[in-house]
């Protein structure tokens, strides 16, 4: 999964259009800067699942920083799936 | 007087105005708000009349994140509440830092809870499974959520309470934030909103019972008329803000009135002989504001539309006030019933009445059976010195709530 589709997914579960706007450079800024509260990143988790069929434990999602460390775990997921 | 809390702050939203002066215009002007439903095919459904709030833009008035989260019937509330808050002059006070967030409450009422949302998500866990479903749904759906999403978009920390009583609810929650501001909460952000305009929302409606089948919309909804056959379901409501009435002096801002009694009953279990409760709601609501009848100015009346609930509630105000004793009104025949928004919009329909001095009319009624004995304003509106009204308001399954509203 690419940066740019999981900023995708994440502006449309949360409705923060400026999320895909390079500008904002999202990925490298936390969840808490980005007014994405944690139903947000669970709603964005279970598209990720529907999509891309790696499922994301509601525990694990929490202990994440940002859109960056959220990627890294979906895609080091993926790989030892 | 201990008893009186201040309004300060109005916000409407509804299907004859989309602000409080809007509302109040379409009320003098005798505009209904009723058409056919357009939010879903209606065809083949046995009523199709509704009150819709119409050119109302959610997306010009609040950010995408809540979009996202929100039934139609939330966004209603949060665009009325933050007019309300503009009205009184809190939203400035908050964002200066003049008033503590945790003297600031929120007591909303809601009927039908997120309905069109909950329908989207509920079709999605038919047709593609449980994953499907939206998070948001784990409270979009519910009467409680209009509290929060008004709390947490304006910071205010005080007590947070949700009042559910159907038709009833939205006095009740206008009831509840009076006790909380007497009981030293400086304001308290209150009111009701309701909508649901989906087709399942629609069957919820029609499964009572009580929904006019006609497709006049001036024959469709007549309370206490010869010809009720039912009423027409609207959406919308009114969020208001009640101020301890020391600091809107101290503040300086003008009120729109004061809320001055309050009560609630509940009717006898069906098949009972004993009468029901509204007449006892209103006479205990008088004596909370410590005013006799006789010094009532106008009786906002629930009128239910049905022949056998328009009786008895005639039968209550002519027991209260004596036969054409006060002069009795029906506002709502022009948006339809709101349901926990019902309420609060004839309190802030009855403090424009009192500020101007004049009697709005209940719409398209011709013909009041002689024997019900009340003095319906009807045809024109009927001016008046007006210092004080009765707000009432019946819930299905036997809620009822009366308001008293003083100038």
């Amino acid at each position: 999964m690419t940066g740019e589709q999981l900023l995708t997914i994440l502006a449309d579960c949360s409705g923060n259009r400026d999320l895909t706007d390079p500008g904002t450079d999202a990925l490298h800024r936390t969840f808490e800067e980005l007014g994405l509260d944690s139903l947000a990143v669970m709603e964005s988790a279970t598209r990720v699942e529907r999509e891309f069929g790696v499922a994301l434990p509601d525990e694990r999602i929490v202990d994440l920083a940002g859109p960056a460390a959220l990627l890294a775990e979906i895609n080091s997921l993926a790989e030892h799936a | 007087m201990n008893g009186q809390v201040a309004v300060t702050g109005l916000g409407l939203l509804t299907p004859i105005g989309r602000t409080a002066e809007a509302h109040w215009s379409s009320v003098l002007a005798g505009r209904h708000g009723f058409s056919e439903l357009t939010r879903f095919d209606s065809a083949g459904y046995p009523a199709r009349l509704a009150g819709q709030v119409t050119g109302f833009d959610a997306a010009a008035h609040l950010p995408g994140r809540l979009l996202a989260q929100t039934d139609v019937s939330t966004r209603f509330a949060l665009v009325a509440a933050e007019a309300a808050l503009a009205d009184a002059g809190l939203d400035t006070l908050l964002a200066e830092g003049g008033v503590d967030d945790y003297d600031v409450g929120v007591i909303t009422s809601n009927a039908t809870g997120g309905f069109e949302f909950t329908h989207r998500e509920f079709r999605k866990l038919w047709s593609e499974g449980p994953k499907s479903v939206s998070v948001y749904e784990s409270f979009a759906w519910f009467y409680a959520v209009n509290t929060g999403q008004i709390s947490i978009r304006h910071g205010l920390r005080g007590p947070g309470r949700v009042v559910v009583g159907e038709q009833a609810g939205g006095l009740d929650a206008i009831g509840t934030a009076r006790s909380t501001v007497r009981d030293g909460t400086r304001f308290v952000v209150t009111g009701g909103v309701d909508s649901s305009f989906d087709p399942w929302g629609w069957v919820s409606h029609l499964s009572s019972g009580r929904i006019s089948h006609a497709d006049d919309p001036e024959r469709a909804y007549l309370p206490f008329d010869s010809a009720a056959n039912g009423y027409v379901p609207g959406e919308g409501g009114a969020i208001l803000v009640l101020e301890d009435p020391a600091s809107a002096r101290e503040r300086g801002i003008p009120v729109h009135g004061r809320i001055t009694g309050y009560a609630a009953t509940f009717d006898p279990p069906p098949g009972s002989d004993r009468p029901g409760k509204l007449g006892l709601a209103a006479e205990l609501a008088l004596a909370d504001a410590g005013l006799d009848p006789a010094d009532v100015d106008v009786v906002f009346a629930d009128g239910a539309g049905l022949a056998d609930l328009d009786r008895a509630e005639a039968a209550a105000i002519v027991a209260l006030f004596g036969e054409r004793g006060v002069p009795v009104t029906v506002p709502k025949t022009l948006t339809g019933r709101l349901y926990a928004g019902g309420g609060p919009v004839d309190v802030a329909t009855a403090l424009l009445a009192l500020r101007d001095g004049v009697i709005p009319p209940t719409a398209h009624i011709s013909s009041v059976p002689g024997h019900y004995g009340i003095d319906l304003v009807t045809g024109g509106s009927r001016p008046a010195r007006l210092a004080s009204a009765l707000v009432l308001a019946r819930g299905r399954h036997g809620f009822n709530a009366a308001v008293v509203v003083q100038r």
